[in-house]
Order: structure tokens, then sequence, then C-alpha cells
């Protein structure tokens, strides 16, 4: 079973993915203000994180470089996405890959396995 | 949205009725439900693709006055056995056409197969009902393209106060 930490503030977005990874037989645990993001990560250790740029108000490259240095989960892959085209920024700050929105989420899930296994 | 959407799920499927196949998609939409709608699953059923029993059904709930929306899974596509589009436009008296087209139109970007879909949505009475595909994953995607409408169609349906919906009314 795979372990997905969503960062995610869209209610139909987190709703969609977390339903679709169960599907698949896969585990999602839900976040959708920066302040949870690395103590959920620290307390859950799953297997990859997906995190929106956007969360609630905040950008969340904070929580990625907090992510990043952390010696608990500094090695766990991380997708950001965004409606933006942030790619080259979300790289060089640490991020394993970057999707842009609008995607179709059996994609996302795709790059999700790919990465976490 | 003053009380919770009172959400019926069906799944049309001759071998989830009959017992060969497990039903995964009506699961998995009373999951996504859940999740995104302030929204209570109040009724399910599996139905075998047999038009009268699907428009049978679809009567009963919309008629007995517990159920907002009616989800169906199944049945939408170009086999011979694929039924729930007509079903549905048997007991519906205001089709919602737009519901339909954006759930295509996003599928479209997707795969060119979904202009197969037949699938229709509508009103009777005070229910909304809505066709989604048979696979756990399309009806999931496709749910997803219209729920942030359903909430204040729901309101509309019901005639509660402006706003009630999530959404002023400008239709």
């Amino acid at each position: 079973m795979t372990k997905i930490l969503i960062a995610e503030d869209d209610r139909t977005m987190r709703g969609l993915l977390s339903t679709l990874l169960e599907l698949e037989g896969d585990q999602s645990v839900l976040v959708s203000h920066l302040a949870e993001i690395l103590p959920t990560a620290e307390e859950t250790l799953p297997d990859l994180i997906l995190l929106d740029v956007h969360l609630a108000g905040d950008d969340t490259f904070p929580a990625l470089q907090e992510l990043r240095s952390s010696p608990h989960v500094s090695q766990i892959p991380v997708i950001m996405i965004s409606g933006m085209d942030l790619k080259d920024k979300c790289l060089s700050l640490g991020a394993t890959e970057f999707i842009l929105k609008p995607f179709r989420p059996q994609k996302l899930l795709q790059r999700i396995h790919a990465l976490a296994n | 949205m003053l009380n919770p959407i009172r959400v019926a799920v069906l799944t049309s499927s001759d071998r989830a009725a009959a017992g060969i196949y497990v039903d995964k998609s009506g699961p998995a939409l009373q999951t996504l439900v859940r999740r995104t709608l302030p929204a209570q699953v109040v009724a399910t059923k599996i139905l075998p693709d047999d038009r009268a029993k699907i428009a049978a059904q679809l009567r009963a709930w919309a008629d007995g006055g517990e159920i907002d929306l009616i989800l169906i899974t199944g049945g939408t596509g170009f086999t011979p056995s694929d039924v729930t589009p007509e079903a549905t436009r048997e007991v519906l008296e205001k089709e919602s056409p737009g519901l339909a087209e954006a759930m295509r139109a996003a599928s479209l970007r997707i795969t060119p197969h979904a202009m197969l879909s037949r699938a229709v949505c509508g009103i009777r009475g005070l229910t909304l009902i809505v066709n989604l595909p048979g696979s756990p994953k399309a009806a999931c995607e496709n749910l997803q393209v219209i729920i942030p409408a359903l909430p204040h169609a729901i309101a509309l349906l019901r005639g509660d106060p402006p706003g009630a919906g999530g959404h002023a009314h400008t239709a």
C-alpha cells in the first residue's frame, strides 16, 4: 500500500484524488493548511507528498524548503501542482516533479505511483 | 445550503446485479460525494441493465420526496445492453444538457472515446438525475466536473433562499 500526503485546499480535487487513490488500494493523508504539512509528513512518513503551490492563501515554498531540510522526510518525493507554470522555481527549490493544472487525475496518479514506488 | 443534499446512488450493471462482479463504482461515488459535498447518501441500489427497472427506481426515488440528487453509474455507452439514458429520459420532466455537456467536454480533453458517452442529466419534480460512466474512475472524474455546480442546482430546485447554494442566481 502506498501512502500519499495530499496538501490541497480544493475540497473537490482533494476528495477526487483521495477517492481514486483508495480505488487503487492506496492510502491518503489530507492536509489543507501550510502549518500542517511538515508535522504531518514527519508523523505519517508518506511515500510521496503532493503539494499544491497555493494553499489557503499561502504559497507552499517555505513548506517545501522545510521538508527538504528535515532529516526525517527530506528524501520523500514531492510533486508540486499549480495553475501557473512554476516548474523551474519548484524544481530549483527541491520539488521532484511539477505538474501544471488542469491535469488529468489519472495522469497524476500514474506519476504518483511511478515516483512513490 | 441549509440542509445536506440527500443523494441516491444507482449502479446499472448486469454483472454486478448478478453478483458476478463486485460493484466498485457505486461505493466510489458515495465516498466522493461525502468528501466533496455537504451531502448524505440516503439510498443505494444495484440493478441490471433493464430499462423498465431503472425507470421504475428513478420514479420511486424522485417521487418519494426524500432525495435531491440521483447518481446513476453505468449503461451510458454503445453496447446493446446500455439503456440508462433511455430509462432516464423516460422519467425526466426537464433535461439539463449543460451538465452532461460539461462532463463530456472535460472528458474529451482526456480521451476521444468521451464522444461516445450518451449520458443525460435532468430534473424530475425536485430531484436532479445525473448519468455517469460505468468505470469507477471515469464516474468519479465526471462527477468531479459538475460538483461545483451541484449545491446551487439543488438549492434552486428546493427553492432555498438566494445564496443558500453558495452562489448568486444569475441564470
